[in-house]
């Protein structure tokens, strides 16, 4: 898991999700701490479920408060001479009285405190007898694991009435305390294999490998290390399980064998719903709101232009204003580089013009995109699925949870042909092996039943590479593609992708935070910052002579050789907080040269000149003091 | 689940359809034998039943489910008249005795088994001899020990040393003799219950194999056993007694739960119940008007007291029991929590039994809130200064246990307490070991009609069901005297005798007797119901 | 794959030996005397009582009791039960009724269940998704008895649509209001881990791959979403259909039907140590085969798991 979510540029998001599973989203959460809290505590479903459980607490530990009605004491006429009076609230005969005479009202009090006293007592006594057991099986394997597991799969056969039935015997007397004991002794061992399976992945991670190392005795690392990181499977059965065992224990007493305490069917199990896991999303960007005029990167015919686009996620703090009016456009055989931070609104471009943008809470409130004229945010969805793969693909950052981990990378890999050319299985199979083939992966005949984990990073982002390209489309998307690999891996991938794209002529847009990779590839470059293009200009131009502080910035912490013994540059601050985006030029804050100016009014997208005053082809620049940095 | 089977396991033992003696006319009425309707004398109806608990032998029908299925099955000497109740002869055609030691047997003729074969004086004896050979596994193998030879055959320890009881002497294929080896006044009474039934030749053959296709001589012939479904019985052509069945058969059909048998029962998918359960109870009659059925049953209800446990015996102790009686509000009970369906006990012995007196407990089953105070007071309170009533949770007593609990509570301060066990073979070990602490739920089902059957069975030194080990001199000397009597009337009177004795020492507090709550179908009509809790099966039309 | 399968067969030996000795000493020791209890109220016979336990080996040690069983099971001699009737005649009775009613439930659930997961996943917020964790509210709160009743009541005596019980237990179309009863617990546990799983995996990347590879709806949810989500679903139907096969004691009872549970109940209640050991006996054995088969079903959903 860690290494996975450190890829990941954290506000990036929101279409960006950590890809799998609950664990992830639950370290998000705990994370968040009292914002999290803060949230759910909006939440009115939450504000009712907490109360009503925490009701059932009290009542559980002083039923006195609620009614001074003996439960058990009855006089048999009531039931006859009295009606229920259901607006005697808390009074003895709120609800009538049974056949014996007894308030029902009392009963149901009496009862609910039951209900809560066996749910919490059990499920407490579960989780840490079959917590303990689970992580002795899980930690240490072999025989103890083996005993242990066999232990569970024998206890798994007992019938629940027959092992009620002798376990209550063993009670001279029948009371709540005998109960909660065959419930226990009858339901630990499916604690057990929850926690057992938990502590089974958990140990093969690299900070339980690490701990080791350091030299940490077993009990610390089982205490320390495994047992916080593994609990929360254990955790969620647990609040599950509770409901369930106040419903076994209600099964014991239909048949007869269970507590006799009053009839309390009226006593509900509490339901862990999911508000309190999920959607805890972080607003993305909050960008002034401006309006950009600018001339397009004309470079030949353009293929796909973006004009005008405007990005907004509805949130519950609010509209997150992600992209805001991003121009730009790339021809055929050209390769634009777009360039930013995480929440630059980079990569939420892209996905608009791919169509696979969350929608909600994304949703596109201006402009255009134009792919050979057509506006694709006009066209039906089964137009748009038709370009998709076929004519525009996208190559996505981490290969390995952008595969699908099930299927193998050929059956992928053909689906192309299968889906977009309605080709035979057959003749899909070894198209997909001819792919991997010109993605230079060795053995594809061989390798092309695999799948996606059996391949090494770099492997993985040919098989991506090869699916991009399967249709030959006329443009594609890559986004970060290289980001996930080493450096070496890194340059091999991208000289394959600048190979291939020159060979079949393909529009490339580059999706990247990393300059370094851009110089060799790109045509032209756009740099994005706060949702808004900062600074264009043809790739040369801008190494050689950033037009804005924050490119200018960006180059000077590339590191580089003749700098060796310097201390490498960064841009001091933090990309902005996109809930409170300051006010003016976006970069101001982290700017070393910003005026009052950059601080109330947004820079337009200024044409840029040289010194004598000529226009730069294809150059502009979001920044007031543009001739300052570009002269300067 | 159990609980159809397991309430009504009271004490099991279940005898031939026949109704109490002084049964109530007015319950006729009530069970609805009006005849409104064409008749099919071919129809066949269902019951609600359960699985047999044992194969269908005569000696072996200790249970309801298979007993009640055996007794359409066979026919023995005598049953009795469901209508008058009294005793009447069937395939007897006279029982002779002087000194009620010796029983001359006159069979008639042209009685025969469902296979053909003819039933005779041997059909008898043999059966019974079988019966009484512990090695044949028959739970009611004890029911000869009062005939001569019994111990020979059913020996106390080690192994037989005969096979036949040399009390039964066949003289020819229509006449035996009986041998008892003390007088039996009422012996006639007991030849009515099913382990007295005639066998046929092939049974002993094989014996398994007839219990599983029984061969007898009854209304009923068998027809198919599919286990946990249903048992099958078709009306016999040839049969030779006077109660014939008016319809074309019957199907035992087996139910796991009295409450689907119920549902089943509303939508017409089931004829006759067995028992309405306990939940449907408060609403049935409103949900069958006249196809309900509310009858007396023969069979009451008690709180045993553990006599043998030193607390509890002495003459002052007898006060505080009478005071625990007085302290039960009976009649608030029936009428609320058990919705009617019993009826407040006044006597040890149910209504509707030869012999039965009412108002035998006197005083001390009417409820008398300071009495029961001041008789508890003056008996120096309940040892340990709290009551537990143990009972069988499966049985659905807890209601009324709780109840009964908080009356005696509520009237006299005593603490009181049900003590449940889980099932009632549970509650039967511990009552039968003799360990209850305090007091228990005892019951008795009627084997015969006869109120001996009330008093010397449970309350005399030693019996069976003496489950309070009761033992008194006077009570065990008045029942002998009973028992030599020379005429059935004499012994009811004596017996009537011994239980004042009861109410004196009040071993047990007589609660209720019990009724039987049914109801039928629209498909059927003129169902009554005997003393027994069981439909008089024969006499059910089918309309067409 | 081959050595994991032979290895886990292996492993349901002593497994197969531990349940069935844990079952014989807890019949053992369950309270009352079920020979005794022949006699109702009535003190037994004790002639009569030493012959029938003779005959049925309880005079012997408890030990030798298991032995002989084991003994007699091992060459598929199930033994009697105390009716006299043979155990296995009672297993292969209740076996294909409770095979029918689980499977009828299971259907229901995974149709049903599923089902209802994937809209309401796929259509997280949306009213259907309410409405779904409505119901499936609705159907965990209700106790099994209750929902019963009201189904007989609503079906079998106001509509008229069924019997209110199964008058046959063998006839799979009475079977219909039971099987919906009995599924109906699982079938929103199932409904709900679909949705989550559904919703969870509907944002992960290889999802979004998927449509940005331009392949229609239809193919994404069936190919790439659905067989991800199933994986955490497959593991609960797999433990689910080991419970439905071991009978459903309140289900069968409301509706009369004569399945494992009813058998297993009144074995217990009855005390029949041969039966309630020779139902449980063939049950550990079907949990177990469940249990490697839902091992075995990861495997080909996931290819990431590997077994040696």
């Amino acid at each position: 898991m860690p290494d996975l979510t450190d890829k990941k540029t954290a506000g990036e998001i929101p279409a960006q999700r950590t890809e799998t599973g609950a664990a992830p989203k639950q370290e998000k959460a705990r994370s968040l701490g009292s914002d999290a809290w803060h949230d759910l505590r909006r939440k009115p479903i939450f504000v009712i479920s907490a109360l009503l459980i925490l009701l059932l607490i009290v009542i559980a530990i002083a039923p006195g408060l609620f009614t001074s009605v003996d439960p058990r004491a009855g006089d048999l006429r009531l039931h006859y001479l009295t009606k229920p009076n259901y607006s005697h609230f808390f009074e003895a005969d709120w609800f009538g009285y049974d056949l014996q005479g007894r308030s029902i009202y009392a009963r149901v009090v009496y009862g609910a405190r039951a209900s809560v006293v066996v749910g919490i007592t059990v499920t407490l006594g579960v989780t840490i007898l079959g917590g303990i057991t689970g992580m002795l099986a899980g930690y240490f394997g072999g025989w103890i694991d083996t005993i242990i597991s066999r232990v569970t799969d024998i206890f798994f056969g007992i019938p629940l009435l027959l092992g009620a039935l002798v376990i209550l015997n063993a009670f001279t007397s029948r009371t709540i305390w005998s109960v909660v004991f065959a419930l226990v002794a009858l339901g630990w061992t499916q604690m057990t294999r929850v926690m057992r399976g938990s502590v089974i992945t958990v140990k093969q991670a690299d900070f339980v490998t690490a701990a080791k190392a350091l030299g940490a005795g077993t009990t610390r690392i089982l205490w320390k290390h495994i047992l916080p990181n593994a609990i929360a499977p254990v955790i969620v059965v647990a609040t599950i399980a509770l409901g369930g065992y106040i419903a076994t224990e209600a099964t014991l007493s239909f048949l007869g064998i269970g507590l006799h305490h009053a009839r309390r069917r009226g006593a509900r199990r509490p339901r862990p719903e999911a508000p309190l896991r999920e959607e805890v999303t972080t607003p993305m960007t909050t960008v002034i709101e401006n309006d950009q005029k600018s001339d397009r990167l004309d470079v030949g015919t353009p293929l796909l232009e973006v004009k005008d686009l405007h990005v907004e996620f509805h949130t519950r703090d609010g509209i997150a204003k992600a992209v805001n009016g991003v121009n730009y456009s790339v021809a055929a055989g050209e390769t634009l580089a777009v360039l930013g931070e995480s929440g630059s609104g980079k990569s939420v471009t892209a996905q608009t013009i791919m169509g696979i943008l969350d929608m909600p809470p994304g949703k596109v409130t201006q402009g255009e995109i134009l792919y050979r004229g057509q506006d694709m945010l006009k066209m039906s969805n089964e137009d748009r699925r038709k370009i998709r793969g076929r004519k525009i693909a996208m190559i996505f950052q981490d290969a390995l949870s952008a595969l699908n981990p099930v299927l193998s990378v050929g059956y992928q890999l053909g689906e192309m042909f299968r889906v977009h050319q309605g080709a035979s299985k057959a003749e899909a199979k070894a198209k997909a092996i001819e792919l991997m083939d010109r993605v230079r992966i060795p053995a594809a005949k061989q390798r092309v039943n695999d799948y996606p984990h059996q391949f090494s990073g770099g492997m993985r982002q040919r098989i991506m590479i090869a699916m991009a390209l399967s249709l030959q489309p006329d443009l594609i998307i890559a986004d970060e593609p290289t980001t996930a690999l080493d450096v070496t891996v890194q340059a091999q991938v991208m000289d394959l992708l600048a190979e291939l794209q020159a060979e079949y002529n393909m529009g490339l847009i580059l999706i990247t935070h990393d300059l370094g990779v851009v110089a060799d590839v790109a045509d032209k470059i756009a740099v994005m910052y706060a949702g808004r293009i900062v600074e264009t200009a043809p790739v040369h131009d801008l190494y050689a002579n950033p037009a804005h502080p924050y490119t200018k910035g960006l180059l000077r912490s590339i590191p580089r050789l003749d700098q060796k013994g310097q201390d490498l540059y960064a841009i001091k601050g933090l990309p902005p907080n996109l809930l409170k985006v300051p006010a003016g030029c976006a970069f101001n804050p982290r700017c070393d040269v910003a005026t009052d100016l950059c601080r109330t009014e947004i820079p337009a997208l200024h044409h840029v000149t040289d010194k004598d005053g000529k226009e730069l082809t294809g150059r502009r620049s979001a920044c007031h003091l543009w001739k300052e940095t570009l002269h300067g | 689940m159990r609980g159809g089977s397991q309430a009504k396991w009271v004490v099991a033992a279940v005898a031939v359809a026949l109704a109490a003696t002084a049964c109530s006319s007015s319950s006729d009425s009530s069970s609805g034998g009006s005849s409104d309707g064409a008749v099919n004398a071919q129809g066949i109806y269902s019951y609600q039943s359960a699985e047999p608990q044992n194969p269908l032998q005569p000696a072996n029908a200790m249970e309801n489910q298979g007993g009640r299925i055996v007794k359409q099955l066979f026919t023995g000497l005598v049953d009795y008249d469901p209508a008058t109740g009294a005793l009447r002869n069937q395939v007897a055609d006279k029982i002779e005795t002087t000194d009620s030691k010796t029983f001359t047997v006159t069979l008639k003729s042209g009685w025969t088994f469902h296979d053909g074969t003819p039933v005779t004086s041997s059909s008898f004896v043999k059966s019974w001899n079988w019966s009484a050979n512990p090695a044949n596994n028959q739970i009611n193998s004890d029911w000869f020990s009062d005939i001569v030879g019994y111990d020979a055959v059913h020996p106390d320890k080690g192994d037989p040393t005969a096979k036949e009881m040399s009390g039964l002497k066949v003289i020819d294929d229509t006449h035996f003799t009986i041998e008892l080896t003390s007088p039996v006044s009422y012996f006639t009474y007991k030849l009515g219950y099913s382990a007295f039934f005639p066998l046929p030749e092939g049974f002993f053959a094989d014996p398994k194999g007839y219990g599983e296709k029984p061969v007898g001589n009854g209304p009923y012939k068998f027809e198919s056993w599919e286990h946990n479904k249903a048992i099958t019985l078709k009306a016999y052509d040839k049969y030779s007694g006077t109660n014939k069945a008016k319809n074309g058969g019957i199907v035992f059909r087996n139910y796991t739960s009295p409450e689907a048998a119920y549902k089943d029962l509303m939508s017409d998918t089931l004829d006759v119940l067995d028992q309405v359960d306990s939940t449907d109870l408060p609403k049935y009659k409103d949900d069958l008007g006249k196809r309900a059925v509310d009858q007396p049953q023969g069979a009451i209800q008690n709180i045993s007291f553990a006599l043998y446990n030193a607390d509890w015996s002495g003459q002052d102790k007898a006060k505080v029991r009478q005071g625990l009686s007085m302290a039960i509000d009976r009649d608030t009970i029936t009428k609320t929590v058990l919705n009617g369906t019993r009826q407040p006990a006044d006597s040890f012995v149910a209504p509707g039994v030869m012999g039965y007196k009412a108002g035998t407990c006197g005083d001390a089953c009417k409820y008398n809130p300071e009495k029961a105070k001041q008789l508890i007071t003056e008996g120096g309170g309940v040892p340990g200064g709290k009551i537990t009533i143990l009972y069988n949770s499966d049985g659905g007593h807890k209601e009324w246990v709780d109840a009964v609990c908080n009356s005696i509570r509520q009237a006299t301060g005593v603490e009181c307490l049900g003590d449940p066990k889980p099932d009632f073979k549970t509650s039967r070990d511990i009552i039968r070991k003799k360990t209850v602490s305090s007091m228990m739920r005892t019951g008795w089902v009627q084997d015969y009609p006869l109120n001996a059957n009330f008093l010397r069975d449970v309350y005399g030194t030693g019996a069976s069901a003496n489950d309070a080990g009761y033992s008194s001199k006077e009570f065990d000397d008045l029942s002998h005297q009973a028992d030599a009597a020379t005429s059935l009337e004499k012994t009811a009177d004596l017996y009537q005798q011994s239980e004042a004795v009861l109410a004196k020492d009040m071993p047990a507090i007589p609660l209720w007797y019990y009724k039987t709550s049914s109801g039928y179908s629209n498909k059927v009509q003129n169902v009554k119901f005997n003393s027994f809790g069981d439909p008089v099966f024969t006499d059910v039309e089918v309309k067409k | 794959m081959g050595r994991f399968v032979a290895r886990r067969l292996l492993q349901m030996i002593p497994v197969f030996f531990g349940t069935t000795a844990l079952i014989f000493y807890m019949v053992h020791a369950l309270p009352g005397d079920p020979v005794a209890a022949m006699w109702g109220d009535k003190a037994p016979d004790p002639v009569q009582l030493a012959a029938l336990r003779h005959q049925l080996g309880f005079d012997k040690p408890l030990v030798q009791q298991y032995l002989d069983y084991m003994g007699k099971l091992l060459t598929g001699d199930f033994g009697t039960g105390l009716d006299g009737r043979p155990v296995i005649d009672k297993i292969t009775e209740a076996l294909p009724v409770t095979i029918r009613l689980a499977l009828f439930a299971f259907a229901i659930e995974i149709v049903l269940g599923v089902g209802i997961g994937l809209f309401a996943g796929l259509r997280r917020g949306k009213l259907f998704d309410k409405g779904a964790l409505v119901f499936t509210l609705l159907l965990i709160s209700i106790p099994v008895p209750v929902l019963g009743f009201i189904f007989q009541t609503v079906f079998g005596n106001n509509l008229k649509w069924v019997t209110p019980t199964v008058q046959d237990s063998n006839d799979i179309t009475q079977l219909v209001l039971p099987a919906v009863v009995l599924g109906s617990l699982s079938l929103a546990y199932v409904a709900r881990l679909t949705r989550t799983s559904i919703a969870e995996n509907i944002k992960a990347d290889y999802v979004r791959t998927a449509v940005a590879k331009g392949l229609p709806r239809r193919k994404v949810i069936g190919t790439h979403l659905l067989r991800n989500s199933m994986i955490p679903v497959v593991t609960f139907l797999g433990t689910d259909l080991g419970a439905l096969m071991g009978g459903a004691i309140v289900t069968e009872g409301i509706f009369n039907v004569k399945g494992v549970g009813n058998a297993l109940f009144h074995a217990i209640n009855l005390k029949e140590g041969a039966t309630v050991s020779g139902f449980v006996a063939f049950l550990v054995l079907v949990y177990l085969a469940a249990g490697l088969i839902v091992d075995l079903l990861y495997a080909v959903l996931d290819p990431r798991i590997r077994y040696a």
